[in-house]
């Protein structure tokens, strides 16, 4: 008879090995990172600036810089360029954060000749039309009146406001005025100072072909580059334990968040932050998700993650609760927290932790394009595999007692801020 | 374009595996996906199979937690529920695949059934149903399409369920009844992909599955939809700030030779910035915020469906009449040459792009070992490309007409 009750053996994760990109350097001195992996005939060229939409004061500005240098170069129309990236299959896109913009092309190799001469195209000659300007803003301010019927949006900017104050790069946010007061002498000022000859690096992934370099060299390596380093951004103190309530007419449910500033991924806490959080609310099985979900029945999900910027970063606590519950959630929330300073983590608990983050790691450089993400980080901030060896081992041996004076130093209550969006709780 | 390569048996009990090796990974993924979606339900209690699903985490017979002993091999899982399977997927390290075979098999043998997971659960899907559905612009739309193109097939409620009460209402006779119906062997296709050979599986299978002997697949009765024969509207007022329009069609089943041509005629109209729908009706006429035209790949007789936000300005009629105008565009012209290239250029890729995930593939896999033959993932981009530009009018002419069109008219109330 087969015994069911008892667990198989299993092993631990002792190791996670880290593909390293090849790098190569185009004539103009641009470094190209290149991942060769994966059976599939596909490719992914990134290319990446140290710029984003905390580097000019103007809001809206870096954002949409990025997004609508697809919408038209001197040679084509936004039309011409959608339909040669389309006609092959391809994705061009952009991804903008605070920090980092990238332009990314996603092809199959068989089409690389003609979709990297599009991206190429689009990255040298872009001139930002005023009629596809007119079509963005236009459309923009409507889809963000649509965001601001949502509890989460609204909980989370005001989260930022809180943190960052509200004219800090990584506090404000936009209004629709500001789709409004866009020109487009505002994206050709960001274009020339903040993309144009200044390519940081490129990062390739999929089938690296032996051309692939040379066919990046012509289309990127003739041009002048020099790269600017990214604008340190001096923090505002952020207020202390501030109450925020942002009322949602006809909320069913109510959206929380609640953080606090931290630090950035040099600090020496930042990995046991990290782990705090995991098991406060960073897996289905965390403190929070046990509480409010699995046993209550409060929410279909809440989680607990860090954030780290270049120069700083925070926590974050969110969930969106039924709205007559909230109250009730927030207590245990508090709680939870609450028992994370005062009772030490149960040995077993904290191996769970340790096993589970190792296998997401595993995960995260899993592929090509997993390999593309987590390179694009790691440049991002000037990470090398020994930096993740040291987060494995980190995961591994740091103790029960580190974590809970973690607790103690960064978890306290009147440091946290809290926000709440959703139904006034008198109605 | 590589194929997937796989291995296939079937276990005594009726219990249908396939192996897939891939040597580059160092996870395995093993996804058993069930033969039973929202379509089986009871009218009565809709929603059934997705609460079902969340009650699958509750513990089993011999092991109270299901994730805890996961999260330990350092495993991750997940599971979603359609109007046509259920499916449930692990992933975790190679080495420790005994652990999933382990869990799996239990909760296929036997689940705990407490009273307080189906409390607990109940609650959760009731938050779902609200954070998604009803706590969202435009989160219903689906819950209101449904029964107006649907009058008797299955696929005429959500897979949320058409309610809160019917989930709340449900009980644990219920629950067991359905578990014993619909979760056997014979009902579920497991797939175990990774760094694996058969052999090994095999054993594993035999040892822990195969002991499960639990009757024959259930049968299904579901009605047949009748033919559609009047164009359906329902137009609702909702707090949202821009009228929207969903614009539904009846087409053929996931099985039918007619559902690449579907597929391709939704990509001319609307994949990519290039497609006609974005181009003429966000870009030019500026009468969209955005767009869409999109197929669910459903097993049964399926919905074709345009969708999109209006510019605020814009009246409902000139919206609408722009969308038909495009169909009838389709119904006048073949499609050139270029545009249809381009359609099959893009499904070409989209399948190559997907067949990089390990997770993709095993699910790839166990949908078309449901829909009848597993080996029928590597005839898809075949088919694609072998779709004629006459095809795509002819269904233009013949299915996207009023009397087979279902309207839903979002207005903003605000």
């Amino acid at each position: 008879m087969l015994e069911r009750k008892t667990p198989p053996a299993f092993g631990k994760i002792e190791s996670v090995k880290l593909q390293e990109p090849v790098v190569s350097y185009l004539d103009n001195g641009i470094p190209v990172h290149a991942i060769n992996a994966g059976a599939q005939n596909v490719l992914k060229v990134e290319l990446v600036f140290q710029a984003g939409s905390a580097s000019v004061n103007k809001v809206l500005v870096g954002s949409s810089a990025a997004t609508l240098i697809t919408e038209g170069t001197a040679n084509k129309t936004a039309a011409e360029i959608a339909e040669a990236v389309d006609f092959f299959g391809a994705y061009l896109q952009t991804h903008v954060t605070k920090e980092e913009t990238s332009i990314e092309l996603y092809t199959l190799n068989t089409h690389l000749a003609h979709t990297l001469k599009t991206l190429a195209e689009v990255y040298n000659d872009p001139i930002y039309p005023e009629y596809e300007l007119n079509t963005f803003v236009l459309n923009g301010k409507q889809e963000m009146m649509v965001n601001q019927q949502k509890v989460n949006y609204l909980a989370t900017k005001a989260l930022h406001v809180a943190l960052f104050g509200k004219d800090h790069p990584f506090g404000r946010s936009a209004s629709l005025e500001d789709y409004d007061k866009l020109t487009r002498a505002d994206l050709l000022d960001y274009y020339n100072q903040f993309f144009k000859g200044n390519l940081s690096h490129i990062i390739v992934a999929g089938k690296v072909l032996d051309n692939t370099t040379a066919l990046l060299n012509t289309h990127f390596g003739t041009t002048e580059n020099t790269v600017k380093p990214l604008v340190d951004t001096k923090l505002n103190a952020s207020k202390k334990n501030v109450t925020l309530f942002v009322e949602k007419e006809g909320a069913v449910q109510n959206a929380i968040s609640i953080g606090r500033v931290l630090f950035d991924r040099s600090h020496p806490d930042f990995i046991g932050m990290q782990m705090l959080c995991t098991v406060l609310g960073g897996y289905f099985g965390s403190r929070l998700m046990s509480n409010i979900r699995e046993d209550k029945g409060y929410t279909y999900g809440i989680s607990a993650v860090t954030i780290g910027y270049l120069h700083t970063g925070y926590l974050s606590i969110s969930t969106e609760v039924g709205a007559d519950v909230c109250d009730a959630a927030l207590h245990e929330i508090y709680h939870e927290i609450e028992k994370l300073r005062t009772e030490l983590i149960p040995e077993d608990e904290l191996e769970l932790v340790r096993n589970y983050m190792l296998g997401s790691i595993l995960t995260s450089v899993d592929g090509a394009f997993a390999l593309a993400t987590k390179w694009k980080m790691y440049l991002k901030h000037g990470l090398t595999k020994a930096d993740h060896e040291h987060l494995i081992k980190e995961i591994k041996t740091i103790t029960a007692d580190k974590l809970l004076s973690l607790a103690n130093t960064y978890l306290q209550k009147e440091d946290l801020i809290e926000v709440v969006a959703g139904k006034a709780a008198s109605q | 374009m590589g194929k997937i390569n796989f291995d296939k048996f079937i276990l005594a009990n009726g219990l249908r595996v396939i192996v897939h090796q891939d040597d580059a990974t160092p996870l395995v993924c093993l996804n058993i996906m069930y033969d039973v979606g929202s379509r089986d339900e009871n009218p009565d209690r809709t929603g059934f199979a997705h609460l079902f699903e969340h009650l699958m985490f509750g513990g089993s017979a011999n092991i109270p937690s299901y994730d805890a002993p996961l999260q330990l091999a350092g495993g991750k899982n997940n599971a979603f529920t359609s109007t046509d399977i259920t499916n449930y997927y692990i992933t975790l390290p190679t080495e420790n695949i005994e652990t999933a075979f382990w869990l799996e098999s239990d909760r296929m043998l036997n689940l705990a059934f407490t009273e307080k997971s189906l409390e607990v659960q109940r609650n959760v899907v009731i938050e779902e149903f609200r954070q998604r559905y009803l706590n969202q612009p435009y989160g219903d739309a689906w819950l209101l399409m449904r029964p107006l193109a649907y009058k008797e097939h299955s696929y005429k409620w959500a897979t949320i369920g058409k309610e809160e009460k019917h989930i709340e209402d449900s009980t644990m006779e219920e629950v067991k009844a359905f578990f014993n119906l619909h979760y056997r062997p014979k009902n579920a296709v497991m797939v175990v992909a990774g760094n694996v050979n058969t052999q090994q599986i095999k054993q594993l299978a035999e040892k822990w599955f195969e002991p499960i002997v639990k009757g024959d697949k259930p049968e299904r009765n579901i009605p047949v939809e009748p033919k559609q024969t009047e164009a359906r509207r329902l137009e609702v007022e909702r707090p949202v700030p821009l009228d929207a329009i969903y614009l539904s069609f009846h087409m053929c089943g996931r099985n039918d030779d007619n559902y690449f041509a579907w597929d391709i005629l939704s990509d001319i109209l609307a994949h990519g910035t290039s497609s006609r729908l974005h181009q003429k009706l966000v870009k030019d006429q500026r009468l969209f915020t955005s767009i869409n035209a999109f197929i669910m790949g459903e097993r049964d007789p399926s919905l074709f469906t345009i969708a999109g936000h209006l510019c605020q300005g814009i009246s409902i009629e000139d919206a609408e009449k722009a969308i038909w105008d495009e169909i009838e565009l389709l119904q006048l012209e073949i499609v050139s040459d270029t545009v249809l290239q381009k359609a099959k250029n893009q499904a070409e890729a989209n399948h190559e792009f997907s067949e990089m995930n390990l997770l993709n593939r095993a699910i790839g896999l166990a949908y078309q070992e449901l829909l009848g033959d597993a080996a029928a993932i590597n005839e898809e981009v075949e088919k694609y490309r072998a779709v004629s530009a006459t095809t795509i009018q002819t269904l233009a002419k013949n299915e996207l007409i009023k009397n087979n069109s279902n309207t839903l008219v979002y207005k903003s109330k605000l």
